[in-house]
């Protein structure tokens, strides 16, 4: 069966619809799964939704009775280069925490934008949080472009203004494509009702998008559980790096030191394990625990007590100095006490904020934490894994933050 | 590495979280493919065992072919496994043809499962749903937390960041869904690279075969030739026709998914 096994190989791209509320991520994706639904594997869509194509995606009843997408879904499709994962979320405000929830699982984003409205709060505020989240690969499209008049100037007007949006936070667009996601006029092919635009479809510009390959290659295990059952077994996912019987390796942040003994996996053992992995080692020398991570003396992760990251805040009860709470960081958990809040920034806006004791729903700001244990961490862009946390209010994640 | 052993190791890491976290965590085995693969990685995370009990909602209709695959493997795999039947409901004659499934789903595996809860005092249990089955279960979390009455709150899930579940919760108990990320095809492609058992009711006989299973009297046979596990995977790839077609439950009345889960349904 040559095409499955290949099939096994095929990347994976998890692509998040991100936008401003009606706008048209729901339809975007309903559209694609519509066209595309001759890929093998895929089900047919439903015909009952008549043309009702966020009816793909907006599954409850509460959302097709308020139009409207209330929690993030997952939709796969599979074609013949590539795995796809679209993720819809939500564009109302109130609901920004199921938009993070979706964007956290997302390797790339299509930033949906209609053209009778151009940008809005929850378009500025997903592209900040895109380029927070370290998903730098966005595709713009311009929906509705039938309210345009599918006319050129219109669009280069919103193109310009959303491309300023995105240079603002540090996101350059790999393109802009007008689109009518309602009649799929270049959402899988061109569409000759704007025979003015010379650029790719949606899925023709997804098709360019290359798969992050991981540049930090030493090792980083945090440790999620011993299982003492027969022969203590340390497990985790391996985050970066590669391990081999009879590596040695230090348990940070005590400082212990370990040999690798065996990579335990049932049936049989392996002699080695690559990133991503979930691993089952053997050690001897000092025993790690829950929190720990393993990694190379010579290669050592960050380890501190107190540090500064950027934090948005996804509670109603505003997060204020002085407050404890716990963090958590890969599969650290540790009561944590916020020493300052500075650089604040207001994400509908963009703008700066005056100086504060706390930070507010939707606030942005760089947050200045001590922890009771030492925390390891890596700078986000160098190991994201180790570089996000959360930060959790009576066991509710509250918040999150990025390691600069 | 490649996406199945991608998809296994993120789902392991899950499978591990929740034995972390939770000293009552059982699993539920219909043993149908999905939750039979879930089992296999559940064997894979603690290195050939499975260490917390493996509950069989028994409904009392399913096929004959699910009861003795059951006791096969429940033997191979040493299970401890819990059989969990709603006595009372089946005593008082509630089946699929007596009312509507809507009311027999809900009595026989529902209410099933909240006694049986409530009995053996479980906190957590893993289920091997996945989003791609069904618009509503693309809706789930991997941790959800669930109300003493079993409701599913799907209009105001918890934020879930990343991998960093939740810590704690107010909940009465927690589904755990580790393979929510993979789809019918992935869950074949797994079955046929590792050798995962497989129900007989899966394979084609006489030009019929069950692509999804359950109860016998709500579960209709698809045409089909494919009597291996690599044909399965090839009229998979052919079909367009949506998985859980042949399940009368699901096509009682508009969301009735949706509220069979936001009642406790599994
Ligand atoms: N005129 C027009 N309407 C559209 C188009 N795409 C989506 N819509 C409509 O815009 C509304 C919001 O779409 P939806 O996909 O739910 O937006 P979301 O909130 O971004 O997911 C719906 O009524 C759609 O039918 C389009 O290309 N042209
Ligand atoms: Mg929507």
């Amino acid at each position: 069966m040559g095409v499955s096994n290949r099939a096994d190989e095929k990347p994976v791209l998890r692509i998040a619809m991100v936008g401003h509320v009606d706008h048209g991520k729901s339809t975007l994706i309903g559209r694609i799964r519509h066209e595309l639904s001759a890929l093998p594997g895929t089900s047919a869509v439903d015909p009952s939704i008549a043309g009702n194509w966020a009816y793909v995606v907006d599954q409850l009843q509460e959302e097709r009775e308020r139009e409207m997408t209330i929690d993030t879904t997952q939709t796969f499709l599979e074609t013949p280069a590539c795995r796809l994962v679209f993720i819809d979320v939500p564009g109302h405000q109130e609901l920004i925490h199921n938009m993070i929830t979706g964007a956290t699982r997302a390797d790339a984003a299509v930033l949906v934008l209609a053209a009778d409205e151009g940008v809005r709060v929850q378009t500025r505020r997903h592209a900040l949080l895109l380029s927070m989240l370290g998903i730098h690969t966005v595709i713009v499209a311009v929906n509705k472009m039938d309210l345009a008049e599918r006319s050129e100037p219109a669009f280069r007007v919103l193109e310009e203004a959303i491309l300023a949006e995105l240079r603002a936070v540090g996101i350059s667009s790999s393109a802009t494509i007008p689109v009518v996601a309602r009649d799929g006029d270049n959402v899988v092919t061109r569409s000759p009702t704007m025979p003015w635009f010379t650029g790719p479809s949606v899925m023709e510009a997804l098709g360019e998008v290359e798969p992050a390959s991981a540049v930090f290659d030493a090792v980083r295990l945090p440790v999620q559980d011993v299982y003492r059952h027969d022969v203590p077994t340390v497990v985790g996912r391996l985050l970066s790096g590669t391990i081999a019987e009879g590596d040695a390796l230090t348990i940070f942040p005590s400082g212990g030191a370990a040999t690798v003994t065996a990579i335990r996996r049932f049936p049989e053992n392996h002699a080695a394990a690559e990133a991503g992995e979930s691993v089952g080692l053997v050690l001897e020398g000092a025993l790690p625990e829950r929190g720990n991570v393993l990694a190379p003396a010579s290669d050592p992760p960050r380890t501190a007590r107190e540090f500064a990251g950027r934090v948005f805040w996804l509670a109603s009860e505003p997060l204020a100095v002085g407050e404890e709470l716990s963090l958590r960081c890969g599969t650290q958990s540790v009561a944590a006490r916020i020493e300052e809040v500075s650089e604040k920034l207001d994400t509908a806006t963009l703008d700066p904020l005056p100086p504060a004791q706390s930070l507010a729903i939707m606030e942005l700001g760089t947050v200045r934490i001590s922890a009771a244990t030492p925390v390891v961490m890596e700078p986000f862009v160098r190991l994201p894994g180790l570089g996000r946390f959360v930060l959790e209010r009576a066991g509710r994640p509250s918040g999150f933050g990025i390691l600069p | 590495m490649d996406y199945l052993s991608r998809m296994e190791s993120d789902s392991i890491y899950v499978i591990r979280e929740a034995f972390n976290r939770y000293s009552r965590l059982a699993m539920l085995w219909s043993m149908g493919k999905d939750s039979t693969a879930l089992l296999w990685m559940v064997r894979r995370a603690f290195f050939g065992r499975v260490p917390f009990p493996v509950i069989h909602i028994d409904t009392s209709y399913k096929f004959p072919e699910i009861y003795a695959f059951r006791d096969r493997l429940a033997k191979e795999f040493d299970l401890d496994l819990r059989v969990a039947r709603n006595e009372d409901a089946l005593a008082g004659g509630m089946g699929p043809t007596k009312i509507d499934k809507f009311a027999c789903c809900n009595a026989l595996k529902t209410n099933a499962l909240k006694q049986a809860i409530a009995k053996m005092g479980f906190e957590a249990l893993l289920l091997g749903i996945r989003r791609d089955e069904h618009g509503v279960r693309a809706k789930e979390r991997y941790f959800s937390p669930r109300s003493q009455d079993f409701t599913w709150n799907v209009g105001s899930q918890p934020p879930e960041l990343w991998d960093l579940y939740a810590s704690v919760d107010e909940a009465a108990h927690d589904r755990i869904h580790p393979l929510l990320h993979m789809t019918e095809l992935d869950i074949w492609r797994y079955v046929r690279r590792e050798g995962v058992p497989v129900n007989p009711l899966y394979l084609a006989k006489e030009g019929k075969r069950y692509r999804s299973i359950g109860c016998a009297p709500c579960c209709m046979p698809i045409a089909s030739n494919a009597t291996t596990v690599d044909e399965i995977i090839a009229e998979l790839e052919a079909s367009h026709e949506p998985e859980r077609a042949g399940r009368a439950q699901d096509k009682e009345a508009a969301f009735t998914m949706q509220k069979l889960r936001s009642l406790g349904y599994m």
